[in-house]
């Protein structure tokens, strides 16, 4: 051959070389089945997945195991694993049907004996003290094998929505413990199960004989990501399907012009479900005038801190909890609105005046207060305290911040170092009443966000009350007192926000943020 | 030679006892008792009750005093038992042991993409000085010492990642999802070690010694390699080894951004979460790499350099 026709050969085997590449390229790429496999990202490590410590993922454990009854997307409580529920007059014997026909991943089945092995590990445990449906359960019975009986020494309207939590309250297969009945591998009933585990992240297939309707995916992943920013890099370059939720990684509002910006990502948003809000040091003054602590919630612009700190990420506060939450209702109260010159007339009648540098005297002792705030809680508390600072300043008042991680925090406040510190609300199932019996009921020796003994009666009768209207109507005075005595100063409810690739249909919002195998449960992954 | 072996070994043990009573303290000294911390942590960072707080004290044996505590530690560090996590529950030696392989292989390969770059650039800039080509290495050098690890890293990842979607912007699964870390890591230690040994190389060729060499007949490039280059192999290694330990414990950046499960990720995760046996062993374990690669450095120098070895 002479070596024009061997260039001509090799630039002829070139030339095919490189349509073949291009038309298995387009064969590839144009396949019409798109892989419904759905990938989020999650900040924090997994966990080995046991739903009887607190060391796990809730996001994981929602996926994996189920309780005895759910916390529903419009707040009601809904069966899961009992199908039916009774109450007894006095609120003391709680009596649940449990559903039949589940069995655990392992092919166990579940009955009242593995529901019962289940809830003594964790009731009356000394590990678990902060739930209150564990202190105040003495007894579980099963009376037969779809039947159990949980007995309380007394009345708690809200043990059932302590039964709707990720932990410790969910089911484990009890042979999925080793030899000493420490927890082995993760097995519950729930719609997903475990392919795959380890710390960078978990694969997740459905449930097969899963007792309810099956997911429409045909695979989870859940990746380890704990930088924000690569959680969004992620997202951008399609690694990841879906980031955001209080439970997986928070997106920081730093992050949203860009993802707003980009034409592949939609930004999904939910009403809010907790608050921030400052609580004062109520028994001590200045903070023990009521006009004092009216003055304070009077001079804050919330809608300027919604807006310009949280990029309108956040709603403003409007009382100590945001309207989502159940019996949450307004007094029509105008004790929140942002009125500094009310606040300029609330603090005169408080006897403090403005002295020759234009700041709040009383008696010669000018009006100084301090902010502690947890900045590792959300980068925005320590921008959300330098506005509260300009804006007290404005009014006269010498508000000196105090930003700690937090430990420094937790120190600060639990020794009662604060003028007012910055503290949120775990949202639903937890609230209303779990933020009004930790941080507003007396507690011997306990930090406390506002307390008084009427308060201290109202709410133990609304946690006892087996009446749901009479709860309702005691909850009402819970915040008319509360707007009353301007016991706080609630700043904003932050919003729920997600950031989801276009091709993600059906993905949806639960009741919770922990709420992950709802939110997937119908996700169709379209064409790109 | 065994002699000074022995010291040097010895005394670097003395050093690491000391930091490792630092450490211990160190974590008690921080504000807020931790055994409070750690009852906080298990609610998901609200305020924990007294009741709480009493039963992780008891449980993780924080109501001995401290001296006693530290003792009994170190005595069961000594013996292989670093304690167990107290996020996971699982001993902190098999965790460690798991991260460690992963932070070796990012450092070693970022330390051969160094010393790849690093060598030659710095020798040859030294060899022409004043050329062209040793203004451009000098000026890239020094804007790129300037540069943080982690801002290169996002460039390339936009770069990589999102706009070419050549790249995976993060994890640790395959080869391709080593290139970038590297690259963030080792671009940089790459300009900074360059530029030194340009200097050391620089040294050399000013001494006596290289005249004499040319006056005997040596080429310029011949006299540069026995007689130059073997003289900077002193401070070259001490160099290295700093770089290396820097590379091996200190990408703690670099490995959270990219999820990468290395020590450095261990180490932010062990933090956040207040996981004190996890945070005590780690810091431990940083201070040991960096003691081990400085004795190492100075064995090969006194195992490499006559001249050492006299004094």
């Amino acid at each position: 051959m002479t070596k024009k026709n061997v260039m001509t050969m090799a630039a002829l085997l070139v030339v095919a070389g490189l349509l073949m590449f291009l038309l298995v390229g387009v064969v590839l790429g144009s396949s019409g089945d798109v892989e419904q496999t759905l990938v989020l990202a999650s900040g924090r490590p997994l966990g080995a997945i046991n739903p009887h410590d607190y060391n796990s993922s809730m996001a994981m454990l929602d996926l994996v195991y189920e309780p005895l009854v759910r916390y529903g997307a419009d707040g009601s409580i809904q069966p899961a694993l009992a199908e039916s529920w009774d109450i007894s007059d006095d609120g003391l014997t709680w009596t649940f049907h449990l559903r039949q026909g589940v069995t655990f991943h392992d092919g166990t089945p579940f009955d009242a004996a593995a529901a019962k092995w289940n809830l003594d590990r964790w009731v009356g445990s000394d590990a678990h003290t902060w739930l209150p449906t564990a202190a105040r359960v003495t007894s579980v019975d099963t009376p037969d094998s779809a039947t159990v009986v949980l007995t309380l020494a007394e009345p708690y309207y809200a043990s059932i929505q302590d039964l709707t939590l990720v932990r410790p309250v969910r089911f484990l297969s009890p042979t999925a413990v080793d030899a000493a009945g420490e927890f082995a591998k993760p097995v519950g009933t729930g719609p997903w199960t475990i392919e795959s585990l380890d710390d960078q992240g978990a694969v997740l297939v459905p449930y097969a004989a899963y007792w309810g309707e099956l997911p429409a995916l045909d695979k989870l992943v859940v990746e380890v990501i704990p930088d924000p920013q690569t959680r969004v890099a992620a997202l951008l370059s399609g690694e990841v399907h879906v980031i955001g939720g209080e439970y997986l990684g928070g997106i920081s509002v730093e992050s949203l012009p860009t993802l707003e910006s980009t034409s592949d990502v939609q930004i999904l948003k939910g009403p809010a479900l907790t608050t921030f809000y400052a609580a004062t040091r109520f028994s001590e003054p200045p903070y023990d005038d009521v006009r004092v602590r009216q003055a304070l919630n009077h001079a804050i612009d919330r809608q300027g801190i919604a807006a310009a700190i949280f990029h309108q990420t956040a709603e403003p506060a409007e009382g100590l909890l945001p309207p989502s939450i159940p019996y949450v209702t307004r007094t029509a109260s105008s004790a929140y609105d942002y009125d500094p010159e009310r606040a300029a007339a609330l603090l005169a009648e408080a006897g403090w005046t403005l002295n020759g540098a234009g700041m709040l005297e009383k008696d010669g002792q000018p009006l100084k207060m301090n902010l502690v705030v947890d900045r590792s809680r959300l980068p925005q508390t320590e921008s959300m305290a330098e506005v509260i600072q300009s804006e007290f300043k404005e009014l006269g008042i010498d508000l000196e911040l105090r930003a700690y991680d937090y430990s420094g925090w937790l120190d600060a406040s639990t020794n009662g170092d604060y003028g007012l510190t910055m503290r949120f609300s775990w949202g639903p199932p937890y609230d209303p009443h779990t933020v009004l019996a930790g941080a507003f009921h007396t507690r011997e020796g306990e930090f406390t966000s506002f307390c008084n003994p009427a308060l201290d009666g109202l709410i133990d009768s609304v946690l006892a009350t087996t009446d749901d209207a009479q709860r309702q109507e005691l909850y009402d005075q819970i915040w008319q007192l509360l707007d009353d005595e301007a016991a706080v100063i609630p700043l904003v409810y932050p919003q729920r926000i997600y950031a989801l690739r276009n091709e993600v249909e059906g993905f949806r919002l639960g009741g919770t943020e922990y709420d992950i195998a709802y939110a997937v449960q119908d996700v169709v992954i379209g064409a790109n | 030679m065994a002699i000074y072996l022995f010291k040097r070994i010895s005394s670097s043990i003395v050093v690491l006892l000391g930091v490792s009573l630092l450490l211990y303290c160190l974590v008690y000294l921080a504000p807020s008792d931790p055994a409070r911390i750690i009852a906080a942590q298990r609610l998901g960072g609200d305020v924990p009750g007294a009741d709480e707080i009493e039963w992780v004290r008891k449980e993780y044996g924080l109501d001995q005093p401290l001296l006693v505590q530290y003792v009994s530690w170190l005595g069961r560090t000594v013996r292989g038992d670093l304690g167990y996590s107290i996020r996971t529950g699982n001993p902190v030696a098999d965790e460690l042991r798991h991260a460690v392989g992963y932070s070796l292989a990012l450092a070693a390969a970022a330390m051969g993409l160094v010393l790849v770059i690093a060598i030659p650039a710095g020798v040859l800039a030294g060899m022409h000085e004043g050329s062209v080509w040793d203004r451009v290495m000098r000026f890239v050098s020094a804007t790129w010492v300037s540069i943080p690890e982690f801002w290169l890293a996002f460039l390339l990842i936009a770069c990589f990642s999102i706009q070419l979607r050549w790249l995976p912007s993060y994890g640790a699964k395959s080869w391709r999802h080593f290139i970038l870390p590297v690259l963030s890591l080792g671009l940089i230690s790459a300009a900074r070690l360059a530029y030194l040994i340009r200097s050391a190389v620089l040294e050399e060729l000013h001494q006596d010694y290289m005249r004499t060499a040319r006056g005997k007949g040596y080429s310029y490039r011949m006299s540069v390699i026995r007689h130059a280059l073997p003289n900077i192999v002193a401070p070259f290694v001490t160099m290295a080894a700093y770089q290396f330990s820097g590379l091996a414990s200190g990408s703690v950046i670099i490995e959270t951004l990219f999820a990468w499960p290395g020590v450095g990720s261990y180490y932010v995760d062990g933090i956040g979460f207040r996981d004190i046996p996890v945070i005590q062993v780690t810091a431990l374990f940083f201070a040991s790499v960096f003691m081990l690669a400085n004795c190492l450095a100075d064995v090969i120098i006194v195992m490499v350099d006559p001249r050492v070895r006299m004094e």
